[in-house]
């Protein structure tokens, strides 16, 4: 087991580092000048050359990469060119308000995604099944900026059930006085006792993940279905059912764990493909996470932002497959072995 | 087999039951602890695209002016609501100069004191000045005339300048004038970067947190003081980058005012009742530059056929429609010391012809690239409005949709630049020399200049207009109205639009008036109806 986890991590460090080497090089062939975002808008020309050189742009870029992996080795990202802000910071900030949107929204489709799934296998070819699976369809079809605005519409505008933007109402970050201790709100809100945060929270979180997990519950929904087709085909499930056991009762003793497999390794790559995807649903709804970040820093050519995000992005979805991987583990006792 | 139904099998399969509890606790928890968005009526809430990047009001030099200005205070301000504008006192009651324009004095209000508690004097000035002159960042350079400060009292001090400049504006411009406390120095980095600030302005700095708000809370020693009108206890500047989320804000009553909404979702506002749009001056406006070092812009008549081609009608009424006017110009016609030149070069195909002849090119293998901002939907309905027109000459239009980062990267080497590029361009000081300093005069290297034109006449007049600005405004104008001549008849530029700025705001709010020297609303002249 420790030689598997030195194994994962040797590749860890590895992936990290391949990645932000090629990010360095291919961004400094992008055209456009990060200069200009650094000085402002009417800048003089002494301001461009002295910030140049701040910027270390004036070095060659052999020098400019050696003091690129120093740094990276202490890890120090830099500044971000466009918000002047260290970029570490600006991760931190954002990162887990991202990752709290995206697990959100892994854990509202999943939960109605899997259950609809296993009743999908369950009822197959009948209508019921292609109802369900067309909902599925209609998530993976429509496009997520244009759902998030109805839901907006819909449920700000019309119904005035949920907030229109934001993490968490104004009036409840300037009152609370939350510890911060993970950087997920609703874990340090729930820590430090702050209900009215907590609930502000979630009441928040919902229209934003529902608009994000709807375009993944199909995947994860015709996954389900597919597994547990292909499972009750089984010899051992027809074993059960001549036993007496019905259908419903021989999922929820043993055939529903043959699905876990499948769609653990689906939810682990939806997962990274959410992280990576979120930049539209937080525009919508304003959400000050990653995405926004990662989009306005490469139209702008911010280069140190640029690495650094790719580099979280790349530890993160290394990580989360590397947990799916142990995950198996508990799953298939095979593996364990 | 005894099969249930559907639904209890759903049951099974899923707990329901669970789920159904969990909704029910989280439901009864959120209904009864979260906050609802309930707008508190003494605060003002702006909602706007972008943060703050910079604190130091020194180098500030962006979206920093919506804060600053509400914070902060220069010694005059600029009046542009009316032409041709004037200067009204800020933390300077008076000022007078000397008859070569190279000694001002000017005479502090007392009585003032910066947030911090510091009072405001002569000694505040002249360290201001020399910090900002030191850090040579933002636009710190509008003070390089400044040669040097002598504090005459405690409230009393004069500039020495190396050359004679309208050193009012320059005083009152939006960037770098800012009077702030001496105690910055006191200040770490660290500080500077999560938020400061220390004016003598109406509101003082209670909270940032980035990339969401921005909280101003009323400066009880403020010195006009608080008993003149209903005014607002706080602003709010709320980031919301989504233009239809700030849309549905202001529809909401969540925000009082909005900040660049686009002219397509303006439409919906127009019948309610709630939401005043108005379109107010400004003075940015957008130009074609056409480069005067490439070919085939390199010969004056086909330069000439190109800005014939152009369709500043069109582009007016179709394009723009409420959002821009009609330039008449090379600078805006609202800007102090803007005289409409006697002829701009205008839409006339025929004439285009006539000087496509002269220019002795052969239109069937002239490509030209036509540079613009892609982000801009004007800007492409504008190039396509050229591609048609010129496709009517025998001309094929390259068109380079592009940022502006890149756009312009590319557009200060010749190698690399196009013919035509879109620009826009709105002044640090209010004065026209601001457009010919920066686009018109000769640079080596290439800054903004990017027709690559050279000039020696348009670079001496534009100095002398300059600087007899604060001797002799007059004289100034009609220079003015001569470099434009020139660079009209040189064929530099085509002019397109003067923009007006959309001003969304909540119809209940008294005391909006508009003043394009500074893009910012003043809330302490705000009211609530």
């Amino acid at each position: 087991m420790y030689r598997y986890l030195l194994n994962k991590l040797t590749q860890m460090v590895l992936i990290v580092f391949v990645v932000s080497s090629i990010t360095f090089f291919v961004i400094r062939l992008f055209p456009g000048d990060p200069v200009h975002l650094w000085v402002g808008g009417h800048p003089t020309e002494e301001q461009i050359e002295r910030a140049t050189k701040e910027l270390g742009l004036n070095k060659s870029m052999y020098i400019q990469y050696i003091s690129f992996l120093k740094n990276l080795v202490s890890l120090d990202l830099g500044v971000s060119i466009r918000t002047k802000q260290p970029v570490k910071l600006e991760l931190a900030n954002r990162f887990f308000a991202t990752f709290e949107l995206v697990f959100f929204s892994m854990i509202l489709a999943f939960i109605i995604g899997f259950p609809l799934g296993l009743l999908a296998a369950l009822k197959s070819n009948t209508l019921l099944d292609t109802f369900i699976r067309g909902i599925g369809y209609i998530g993976l079809a429509i496009p997520i900026f244009w759902l998030g605005m109805m839901m907006q519409l819909l449920f700000f505008g019309t119904l005035q059930w949920f907030p229109l933007q934001g993490r968490y109402a104004g009036v409840s970050s300037l009152d609370a006085q939350l510890i911060y201790t993970t950087g997920f709100l609703l874990f340090d809100s729930l820590l430090s006792g702050e209900w009215r945060l907590f609930f502000d929270g979630i009441w928040h979180i919902i229209l934003p993940a529902s608009t994000m997990a709807f375009g993944v519950l199909g995947i994860i929904l015709r996954t389900t279905r597919s597994a547990m087709v292909d499972s009750m085909n089984e010899p051992f499930f027809q074993t059960y059912i001549s036993y007496g056991f019905n259908n419903v009762e021989t999922i929820r003793c043993s055939a529903y764990k043959n699905t876990l497999i499948p769609v653990s390794t689906i939810a682990g790559l939806t997962f990274g493909l959410m992280l990576g995807g979120t930049f539209l649903v937080e525009s919508i709804f304003d959400w000050p996470g990653l995405g926004q970040f990662s989009v306005l820093s490469i139209l702008t050519n911010d280069f140190p932002a640029i690495i650094g995000v790719t580099i979280l992005y790349t530890i993160t979805y290394v990580i989360v497959n590397f947990s799916i991987d142990i995950f198996y583990g508990f799953v298939d006792p095979r593996i364990k072995k | 087999m005894n099969r249930p139904g559907f639904f209890l099998e759903f049951i099974k399969v899923s707990n329901l039951n669970v789920y159904v509890f969990l909704a029910l606790a989280l439901g009864l928890g959120f209904w009864s602890c979260s906050s609802r968005p309930i707008k508190d009526k003494n605060t003002f809430v702006i909602a706007t695209y972008n943060d703050v990047k910079d604190w130091d009001p020194a180098t500030a030099f962006s979206l920093e002016v919506l804060p600053m200005s509400n914070m902060y205070e220069p010694l005059l301000w600029f009046d542009a609501s009316t032409i041709p504008g004037k200067v009204l006192p800020g933390l300077a009651t008076s000022y007078t100069k000397s008859n070569d324009g190279l000694i001002w004095k000017f005479n502090l209000r007392e009585n003032v004191f910066f947030h911090d508690g510091k009072e405001f004097n002569a000694k505040a000035v002249k360290f201001v000045v020399e910090r900002n002159k030191k850090l040579n960042g933002g636009a710190s350079y509008i003070w390089d005339p400044v040669e040097k400060i002598i504090i005459n009292s405690s409230h009393e001090v004069t500039f020495f300048l190396s050359s004679p400049v309208p050193f009012d504006k320059i005083v009152s411009s939006q960037y770098g004038s800012w009077m702030y406390s001496p105690d910055i120095i006191n200040i770490p980095s660290d500080s500077l970067l999560s938020g400061y600030g220390s004016g003598t302005g109406p509101y003082q700095l209670k909270k940032w947190v980035r990339n969401k708000h921005i909280l101003l809370e009323k400066f009880d020693k403020y010195w006009r003081g608080w008993t003149m009108l209903n005014h607002y206890n706080s602003i709010l500047i709320q980031v919301v980058s989504e233009s239809s989320t700030r849309l549905q804000m202001i529809q909401s009553g969540l925000a009082d005012y909005a900040i660049l909404i686009p002219a397509q979702l303006l439409n919906i506002l127009d019948e309610n009742p709630d939401i005043i749009v108005t379109y107010l001056d400004s003075w940015t406006n957008e130009f074609y530059m056409l480069n005067t070092k490439k070919p085939p812009t390199d010969n004056l008549w086909f330069r000439r056929a190109l800005a014939s081609s152009f369709d500043r009608e069109t582009v007016d009424k179709h394009i723009y429609k409420n959002t821009g006017v009609r330039a008449k110009g090379l600078i805006p016609q609202s800007m102090p010391l803007f005289q409409e030149p006697d002829s701009l070069l205008n839409f006339d195909l025929n004439r285009a012809r006539i000087y496509l002849e002269k220019s002795k090119i052969n239109t069937n293998n002239t490509t030209i690239d036509f540079s613009f901002v892609s982000t801009y939907e004007e800007y492409r309905l504008t190039a396509f409005m050229l591609l048609d027109n010129l496709r009517s000459l025998g001309l094929n239009l390259e068109l380079k949709p592009g940022l502006w980062s890149t756009n312009w990267d590319r557009a200060k080497n010749i190698e690399t630049s196009p013919n035509i590029i879109s620009m826009a361009w709105w002044p640090t000081v209010a004065s026209p020399s601001d457009w010919f300093f920066s686009l018109y005069n000769t640079q080596t290297p290439i800054n903004f200049n990017l027709s690559h034109y050279g000039n020696s006449i348009v670079d001496s007049l534009t100095q002398r207009a300059w600087s007899l600005e604060s001797i002799d405004p007059e004289a100034a104008k009609s220079l003015y109205k001569q470099i434009q001549h020139i660079l009209i008849n040189d064929c530099v530029v085509i002019p397109s639009v003067d923009i007006k700025i959309p001003s969304v705001c909540r119809s209940s709010i008294v005391g909006l008036k508009n003043n394009p020297a500074y893009s910012s609303v003043f809330v302490y002249d705000l009211g609530k109806k």
